[in-house]
């Protein structure tokens, strides 16, 4: 798997966080790893658009009150699927609408006005959602503050060979 | 789950405060960021998936270091002795010599009652249930019809009743250890399951051991005296010194008087109207509940009134029951113990101070009142037994009940052995001047409420009157508090009556009766002060009424 990396330079005055999901591409539609460390590798840090990406998917893949003492994060889309309620795509609409709301509430009330536009949270709008088997692909849009225009920074990665 | 010094575990994690995370969590945000400028711990994977689980497994080690620090900080320990942990605390007492008095199950004789002379079984584990609480059989016993069928440790022979029943008596455990376990002579114990032609069953007998665990709180109240020489001294010495014998572990609460206190009488054995010190009366509560025996006797025909009217006497010497209050309930030996029994009519106390070793200064019935030295004589009027073939001089068994608390006549023993008495003072052992407490009360509910566990809530009762140190008082506000502890909604409490029946050393009897408190007056010249006087209650003494009272909301 090719591994696209940033540059330090990239990173200049930005504050960064671990990559939860790995094997990003540029272009295209790819199954992304989820993993702080990959095996053999080291793991990696992430800046930008792609930590408020990351929390997005987080907070939307984290069951409410799952969080034993922050019962507040978390949405309720994931214990819809568990519960059987989603059988059709329009289920997943409805629920999806649910969740994002919850979702839109704490990761707003984590940010400041200070934070850099694109790792602010706007908006996450679901464009399609296909049921097959057991299996649902979700594609999803998420808009930060800095809106259409974003400057996508790829990991930083430390060799772990030694 | 147990904390100790050898058994040191990591608390559950779901059972940390929310707060001292949230708060760790912050505080370990800042830091890193401090150290870190240019990791985001304001939100995203560091913050909520590293530093969150850090910020739990962090809390959970503090939350167990403040449990150890607490619980060995003997200032933390007084300060909650609910929130330390028994194994802590036992390890951290044992240091200065105080051992927490464990519990233990209350055990004794039922008589079960037959309407017919047949055989039955009632095995090992049989259930019994008194007053809400449960027994259960010791061991596997037979009711046998004659005694060559007696052969076995657990055969039984049923032995036949004036009232025309059968009695056999069965030994029974508490279920659970617990002073409310304890069942006097007479209690009714009944059955779980049905038992061929059965009738009735009772407590034979006193139960024995039944005491509770001693809690947290009440060890911590020991610690003076583990930290106390253990010595006839002051009050805190001697205390301390009863303390250290496992055989008067039942003993609850005690009051010392001596040289300065109004009560104390018999240091003023002279012509002069002045206290020369060098006497103690020790009071004694040997046990929390009050004890209630029953006990065979050869009483004599001192007289006839009538073809069933006879008046028998009998007396009873210092070893008798050392310290005894009252006797009560005389019946025939053929009589079924539910019988009311026989009128009293004499019960003329006095003190043998016979007998080898040191004897304590006394010179008058009330001074020797309750002590080990006290004996009675016995008058009562039999109505039932035909008197035809009777002159007066004939004798007769009977048995009695008799009411009062134990180790009296041990601990006086202990008390004047040489080695251990005060060289300068002479201390007697009496148990306390009883205050007999009925309790009546009215619970309303309206008429979707569940029923109250009346039997808890008498037992609560009994407990709050039981418990009552030497302060001089029994406060109604303690015993709705109790009772508070077993009802819900809208369900109220009213119509408190408490009623008391003070036995003074001199066989005078004083009526105490309020809705609010019982107070004992001062009467020192009496004995008859808050240092002197124990509240008693049994079950049967407890009066809870349950009515409809109350409207339902709608």
């Amino acid at each position: 798997m090719t591994q696209y990396s940033g540059t330090v330079q990239e990173y200049q005055g930005r504050t960064i966080d671990a990559l939860a999901f790995d094997g990003a591409v540029p272009v295209g539609e790819v199954q992304l790893t989820q993993a702080l460390v990959l095996p053999g590798q080291s793991g990696a840090v992430t800046t930008g658009i792609q930590k408020l990406v990351q929390r997005f998917v987080i907070e939307l893949l984290t069951e409410s009150a799952s969080l034993t003492y922050q019962p507040k994060r978390g949405t309720t889309f994931i214990t819809a699927f568990r519960a059987g309620i989603v059988r059709t795509s329009a289920d997943i609409f409805s629920q999806y609408s649910l969740a994002e709301l919850d979702a839109r509430q704490n990761l707003q009330a984590e940010e400041s006005n200070t934070d850099p536009a694109d790792e602010r949270y706007r908006s996450a709008e679901l464009l399609s959602a296909v049921l097959s088997g057991d299996t649902a692909q979700l594609t999803i849009r998420v808009l930060s503050v800095a809106g259409e225009s974003r400057e996508v920074i790829f990991p930083l990665r430390v060799s772990a060979a030694v | 789950m147990a904390l100790s010094f050898s058994d040191f575990e990591v608390t559950d994690l779901t059972q940390l405060n929310s707060e001292d995370v949230n708060q760790l969590l912050d505080r370990l945000a800042t830091q890193l960021q401090e150290l870190n400028p240019s990791l985001d711990l304001k939100r995203g994977v560091f913050k909520d998936t590293l530093a969150y689980y850090h910020a739990v497994l962090e809390t959970a080690i503090r939350t167990n270091l403040e449990r150890y620090q607490s619980a060995r900080s003997l200032q933390q320990i007084e300060a909650d002795p609910t929130l330390a942990d028994d194994n802590v605390v036992n390890e951290v007492l044992s240091n200065w010599g105080v051992v927490r008095k464990e519990g233990t199950k209350a055990a004794g004789s039922v008589t079960i009652e037959l309407s017919a002379n047949t055989s039955v079984v009632v095995p090992a584990g049989f259930a019994f249930e008194a007053n809400g609480l449960s027994y259960t059989a010791s061991s596997t016993f037979t009711a046998r019809t004659s005694a060559a069928q007696v052969s076995g440790s657990g055969d039984r022979l049923l032995v036949a009743l004036s009232n025309g029943n059968f009695a056999f008596v069965i030994e029974v455990e508490a279920e659970a250890v617990g002073s409310q376990y304890r069942l006097n002579s007479g209690d009714l114990i009944i059955p779980d399951r049905p038992i061929a032609n059965y009738a009735t069953s009772y407590a034979t007998s006193t139960f024995t051991e039944g005491q509770n665990t001693e809690t947290n709180a009440e060890l911590i109240n020991e610690l003076q005296l583990g930290l106390a020489a253990k010595t006839i001294s002051n009050r805190t010495n001697m205390r301390s010194w009863l303390r250290e014998y496992d055989a008067y572990s039942s003993v609850t609460n005690q009051s010392i008087v001596g040289y300065g206190d109004a009560e104390m009488l018999r240091d003023q054995h002279t012509i002069f109207p002045v206290s020369y010190g060098g006497r103690v009366d020790w009071y004694v509560r040997g046990q929390e509940p009050l004890q209630r025996t029953t006990q065979a006797v050869t009483a004599t025909l001192i007289s006839i009134a009538g073809t069933n009217e006879s008046t028998w006497q009998f007396s009873l010497g210092k070893s008798a029951y050392p310290g005894f209050y009252e006797v009560d309930s005389i019946r025939r030996e053929v009589d079924s113990a539910s019988d009311s029994g026989f009128e009293i009519t004499l019960d003329d106390r006095g003190n043998d101070l016979t007998g080898e070793g040191f004897l304590p200064d006394i010179i008058n019935v009330a001074e020797g009142a309750y002590s080990a030295f006290q004996t009675t004589t016995i008058r009562f009027l039999d109505t039932v037994s035909d008197t035809a073939s009777l002159v007066v001089g004939d004798t007769a068994s009977y048995v009695y009940d008799i009411t009062g608390v134990p180790h009296i006549s041990e601990i006086q023993s202990l008390v004047s052995s040489r080695d251990h008495r005060s060289y300068a003072a002479d201390a007697l052992i009496k148990a306390p001047v009883p205050c007999f407490v009925q309790v009546t009360l009215t619970i309303n509910k309206a008429a979707g409420d569940a029923e109250p566990d009346v039997d808890a809530i008498k037992n609560a009762i009994i407990g709050v009157v039981n418990q009552t140190n030497f302060i001089g008082r029994l406060d109604g506000s303690r015993i709705l508090d109790a009772v508070h502890g077993f009802i819900q909604n809208d369900i109220s409490v009213t119509d408190l009556d408490l009623f008391g029946r003070i036995r003074r050393p001199d066989g005078s009897v004083q009526y105490l009766r309020d809705a609010d408190s019982l107070v004992v007056s001062d009467d020192p010249e009496k004995m008859v002060t808050s240092k002197t006087v124990q509240f008693f209650s049994e079950i049967s003494d407890v009066s809870v009424n349950v009515q409809s009272a109350i409207p339902t909301a709608t």
